[in-house]
């Protein structure tokens, strides 16, 4: 259908939103946030820092150059597990350093070795690299997952007073096999190991791929959504390829709190970026008991919908109906012909239509009778009305959060942008200036709706929302995560 | 002390009954209480309306330029009065003050009901309300069918266009402030066709409901000297009784001269009389071609008689206004008595019925009163304020206490409350302690009289109606011999004078109270008094509130454990009781009942065109005003003596 109305974001693939900055990485740890800051770090040393999870720059090397590391923050103290070779693959160990803080600039800025957590010793079915460290919500207790190909991907537990490995004599389990880059979730009573199947390095030629299974306990078994266990090598694809980028891997949480989750990765290819590989940052979604790999929001003109009202955003001023007003009576007047729905000529009754395609309304003739200056925001009924139809459009050098930048959102078509006022309330200035509290921070839950935020409201002490708060009326509350007010579609208009 | 308004839940069947016999439902009532809280959602259940306004068009722009245009003086300020009228255009427009019973006030049973058109309208709508203590933060949410715009304190906070339906929180203000003490709340609302209403509330800082307010219709720096009264009603047929007094011996005959007008009727009339508003004695139609007619009957035993007028034949559809009832139902009633200080009882009492309550008494007097008091600001000067929570027999008793802020020793009020859940008006408690009074107005309820609804079923008055052990006004009764208990050990109490009063189920406890506590009593005033002959139903006599079913034995043998016939017999305060002749709700059989059986001297007040007072508030007024006139007097020292019927 030429006018099909609210085709939702996800199932939109335009003109995708990468992280700004140098974000040239491979394996990235999970990201870790110390003092303001964000890390990550990948093979061979590497690493990436961020002030906003938006830009990114070089980081300090670590001081064990291994491979593909993994972090985590318990206490004061930040785990790091590096994997190296020890002689010929498959015969590898994984040591773990720790520090008090991931800031090189910090005086607590001090590597600690803690020695060998897990290895394999060339000839049995592991490969001990591609380490994964996951706490368990449920009971504190602290698990290592890891392998790569050769053999199995194994289980060890560790102590989260330590970071050591707990009991070194006991046996690892084997829970997968034929994938690495393992790493391990907890969400609504299931545990969710997550691990890339495909191969790797070899840039846009990569099949790599992150694949999942699940269980009720964290030793498994782990299936996959056909039941198949990961140890037979079953495993639901979470994100491979697509679009213009290749060989998705090295999956890491990155839960912000306040209901939104965000997961990393990186692609073996950009190919906007040369082929270079590359970290990325998209929001984690659930649906039917499965992570979803959410897309971080696209620039492009949308219908901004509450959730809770089912109403949009629209700049308040009087709508004119898409094609002109049509003379009508009361109910059960003016039906001309009294044609039935479906009549299929113009000239037959109110419910023929006009017989041809009616174009968008052209926003350049109908603002000509919106007033200058500062107008209102209010909520309606969607009727495709210009001024219904927000562009939203990313802000270079603004800055920006964890997968993307901050947006402007203006009427579409016109400079008239939607800002917070010192009141915290919403108001569109007739231009955009760039000042703060006309950036906004667009962010997906885990069932798909979106939060929208300011990135600054002048005299709030605390983080606000765009909120519906009545059905014809939005205005910025402060932020809670379980607020129906707070969660908006985004929709094709 | 303000006149004391009933409301009770009862008015609800009562509209229903109406509702059978008309065509609209009746959810808009006047007025029964100078304040009230709103319910339990946040909602403004109380309002000035305007008649309608013609006016068209529903877009932003024709809407605001109707809402703008002048139609009277003063249309942006006013906080109009009920009754009052203006000028718009060439039509005269009265403003009626109503209370809803739903979160919505619909606005189509309103110009219904007057007869006024509901399509290509607009209506005014005030309400003042007033808050504690400045709020700021808060937002008015509304919604309204079809478009309106909203000003607070003179500010246009809201405006909603379009052709639209009544949504919760539709239309939202930005944050605003209310003030301490009154908020002017404006609304106009323009509908197109079909049904057309509203509603509204305030959000707080964390948009939650707010219900930290009254809602009252005077405007701030106005006397609260009462509800404004409302204007008559024009009704089509007017009735001259035999004895002015509508008291007849056995014998004489009672009856009425009909006549038509003031306005002229649109109906043909029949009639019935019965006995006790339950035994049909005699019917016929009236014949107003010679312009009068009579309704009569004999007196032939003492009773009540209870007229019923209603249209004959099929209901006209021409717009009718009248009816004696204060509302436009097509109903005349008028209501006399026969020789009603020989009314008896009509089911012995029961002769454990002494025992059982002095088993009560004494299994609550094992219990230590471990009174907690809770200061409470008011801008009542010279007064302190404080919530009472006493611990009672299987509940706690809960109210106000207000006293003069002095040293001293003080006369003691007691104020027992009308049916329903509500919140009790802590301002009204203040001005009583400012009038001389140690002050106690006593929730019927087992919740913080600031509470409009605490966790208390709407129809708590069949709760354990058939077991005397569980009824609810057991808890009740021994809540308000509880808060007596805990009177007569405050050292500032005069040691002298106890005075209780209330209307309806609040003049049915004072009775109660009087009656199972005697000794201390000086004074008991109470108007249209609920909860007398219960077992009426079954003896040609109909009962009122509490409404006890009548087909259910043991409800009705329970009944007799809380009826105020029973406790009447004790009484030996004097006692000023005022009734309505044609009041359903507490009728006037039962009344005259309890007071015959006072030994006591005692003051019947007869109201004679009077249904009960939340209902017919202007024909229920001599008994307020009695109550007022000796309360003035007990204040000062004074003594009441009752010395018969009062009219």
């Amino acid at each position: 259908m030429k006018y099909a109305l609210a085709a939702t974001l996800l199932a939109l693939a335009s003109l995708a939103l990468a992280l700004d900055g140098q974000i040239g990485i491979h394996d990235p740890s999970t990201i870790a946030f110390c003092n303001g800051k964000f890390y990550t770090y990948g093979t061979g040393g590497s690493s990436l820092v961020s002030d906003d999870g938006w830009t990114w720059r070089r980081g300090a090397p670590l001081p064990r150059r291994g491979l593909a590391p993994d972090v985590i923050h318990i206490g004061d103290r930040y785990y790091v597990y590096v994997a190296a070779n020890t002689g010929a693959q498959p015969k590898a160990a994984i040591n773990l350093i720790s520090n008090k803080t991931l800031d090189p600039d910090s005086p607590d800025y001090k590597w600690e070795e803690g020695g060998v957590v897990a290895s394999s010793d060339g000839v049995e079915d592991s490969n001990a690299i591609d380490p994964g460290v996951f706490l368990d919500p449920t009971d504190g207790r602290l698990w290592l997952v890891y392998g790569s190909y050769f053999g199995y991907i194994r289980l060890v537990e560790l102590d989260p007073k330590t970071g050591k490995r707990l009991n070194p004599t006991d046996m690892p389990r084997n829970l997968a096999v034929n994938c690495e880059a393992s790493d391990m979730i907890y969400h609504d009573g299931w545990y969710y190991l997550l691990a890339t199947h495909g191969s790797c390095c070899r840039g846009a030629d990569s099949g790599y791929n992150i694949r999942m299974g699940r269980a009720r306990k964290v030793t498994g078994p782990f299936l996959d959504h056909e039941g198949i266990d990961m140890i037979e090598g079953g495993g639901k694809l979470f994100v491979g390829s697509a679009a213009r980028v290749i060989g998705a891997g090295h999956f890491g949480l990155l839960d912000l709190g306040d209901g939104v989750q965000r997961f990393s990765l990186h692609y073996e290819a950009d190919l906007d970026r040369g082929g270079a590989s590359v970290l990325d940052i998209r929001p984690l979604l659930w649906k039917d008991g499965w992570p979803v790999a959410g897309e971080n929001l696209k620039p492009g003109t949308y219908q901004l919908e509450s959730s809770r009202t089912g109403t949009v955003l629209e700049l308040a001023v009087e709508g004119m109906p898409v094609g002109g007003r049509i003379a009508r009576g009361g109910r059960g007047a003016g039906r001309g012909g009294g044609a039935a729905p479906g009549g299929d000529g113009p000239g037959r009754g109110m419910f023929a239509g006009t017989g041809s395609p009616i174009p968008p309304q052209d926003v350049a003739e109908v603002s000509t009778h919106w007033p200058a200056g500062n107008v209102d925001v209010r909520m309606a009924n969607y009727l495709s009305q210009a001024q219904q139809k927000w562009e939203i459009s990313a802000v270079p050098d603004a800055g920006g959060y964890p997968g993307s930048p901050y947006f402007k959102i203006t009427v579409a078509g016109t400079g008239r942008t939607l800002a917070a006022t010192a009141d915290a309330e919403l108001v569109v200035l007739p231009a955009f200036t760039g000042a703060p509290e006309q950036l906004w921070r667009i962010e997906q839950f885990p069932d798909g709706a979106w939060r929208i935020l300011p990135k600054s409201t002048p005299n709030a002490k605390q983080a606000m929302a765009l909120s519906a708060l009545g059905s014809s009326f939005a205005t910025l509350s402060k932020l809670d995560a379980t607020s129906e007010k707070q969660r908006w579609l985004i929709k094709t208009p | 002390m303000k006149p004391n308004r009933t409301r009770i839940a009862a008015a609800w069947a009562f509209a229903a009954t109406i509702a059978m016999a008309q065509v609209a439902p009746v959810t808009l009532t006047p007025p029964a209480s100078l304040e009230r809280a709103p319910n339990a959602e946040g909602f403004i259940q109380r309002w000035l309306l305007l008649e309608p306004i013609e006016s068209n068009g529903l877009t932003d722009s024709a809407v605001q330029a109707a809402v703008k245009k002048e139609y009277f003086p003063n249309q942006f300020t006013v906080v109009p009065r009920d009754g009052d009228q203006v000028t718009a255009g060439t039509s005269q427009l009265t403003w009626h003050a109503v209370d809803t019973s739903n979160y919505n006030v619909n606005l189509y049973h309103f110009a219904h009901a007057l007869g006024k058109p509901t399509s290509n309208v607009l209506f005014w709508a005030v309400t003042v309300v007033n808050v504690p203590q400045e709020i700021s933060g808060v937002r008015l949410a509304i919604g309204s069918n079809a478009a309106s715009v909203w000003w607070v304190n003179g500010q246009e906070v809201i405006g909603i266009y379009g052709d639209r339906q009544t949504v919760i929180d539709d239309g939202v203000s930005k944050r605003l402030t209310l003030k301490a003490g009154a908020n002017i709340v404006r609304a106009a609302i323009i509908n197109g066709g079909g049904a057309t209403d509203f509603c509204a509330r305030f959000l707080d800082a964390d948009e939650k409901p707010l219900k930290g307010f009254t809602v009252g219709l005077t405007a701030p720096g106005a006397a609260r000297a009462g509800m404004a009264p409302r204007p008559a009603i024009e009704q089509q047929l007017t009735f001259t009784p035999y004895h002015a007094s509508g008291i007849y011996n056995v014998g004489e005959t009672v009856g009425w001269t009909v006549t038509p007008g003031p306005s002229k009727p649109a109906y043909h009339f029949k009639w019935a009389i019965r006995r006790n508003n339950a035994v049909v004695l005699k019917e016929g139609k009236l014949d107003l071609s010679s312009g009068k007619d009579k309704i009569e009957i004999i007196g032939d035993q003492p009773e009540m008689i209870y007229a019923a007028v209603e249209p004959d034949g099929p209901t006209s559809d021409s717009s009718y206004t009248g009816g004696n009832t204060g509302r436009n139902n097509g109903l005349y009633a008028a209501g006399a008595a026969v020789a009603p200080e020989k009314l008896g009882l009509s089911t012995p009492r029961p002769t454990d019925f002494d025992a059982f309550w002095e088993g009560k008494l004494s299994a609550q007097a094992k219990i230590p009163i471990d009174p907690v008091l809770a200061p409470v600001q008011t801008d009542v000067p010279g007064v302190e304020l404080n919530m009472f929570v006493l611990d009672a027999l299987g509940s706690k008793a809960h109210g106000y206490l207000a006293r003069p802020a002095k040293d001293g020793k003080f006369p003691a009020l007691i104020q027992l409350q009308y049916a329903g859940v509500y919140a009790l008006n802590a301002r009204a408690a203040a001005q009583h302690a400012a009038e001389g009074w140690l002050f106690l107005n006593v929730d019927s309820h087992d919740k913080l009289p600031s509470d409009p609804s605490g966790n208390i079923p709407r129809n708590y008055q069949a709760v354990g109606n058939t077991d005397r052990e569980k009824s609810y006004f057991l808890n009740m009764y021994l809540r308000d011999s509880r808060v007596l208990d805990y009177l007569l050990t405050r050292p500032d109490w005069d040691g002298k004078t106890i005075v209780l009063t209330g209307g309806s189920m609040g003049g049915q406890q004072s009775l109660m109270l009087a009656g199972l506590r005697p000794e201390k009593i000086s004074a008991v005033l109470v108007c249209v008094p609920a909860g007398a002959d219960t077992n009426g139903d079954l003896h040609g006599r109909k009962a009122g509130y509490p409404n006890w079913p009548p087909d259910n034995p043991d409800a009705m043998k329970t009944a007799l454990y809380f009826d105020t016939v029973n406790f009447a017999s004790h009484i030996k305060a004097p006692v000023m009781a005022g009734m309505g002749f044609i009041d359903t709700i507490s009728p006037p059989a039962g009344v005259w009942t309890a007071l015959n059986q006072i030994p006591g001297p005692k003051e019947p007040l007869p109201m004679i065109e009077s249904e009960h007072d939340n209902l017919t508030p202007q024909k229920g007024r001599a008994c307020p005003a009695r109550t007022r006139e000796l309360l003035d007097a007990l204040a000062k020292g004074g003594e009441f003596h009752p010395n018969g019927r009062k009219q």
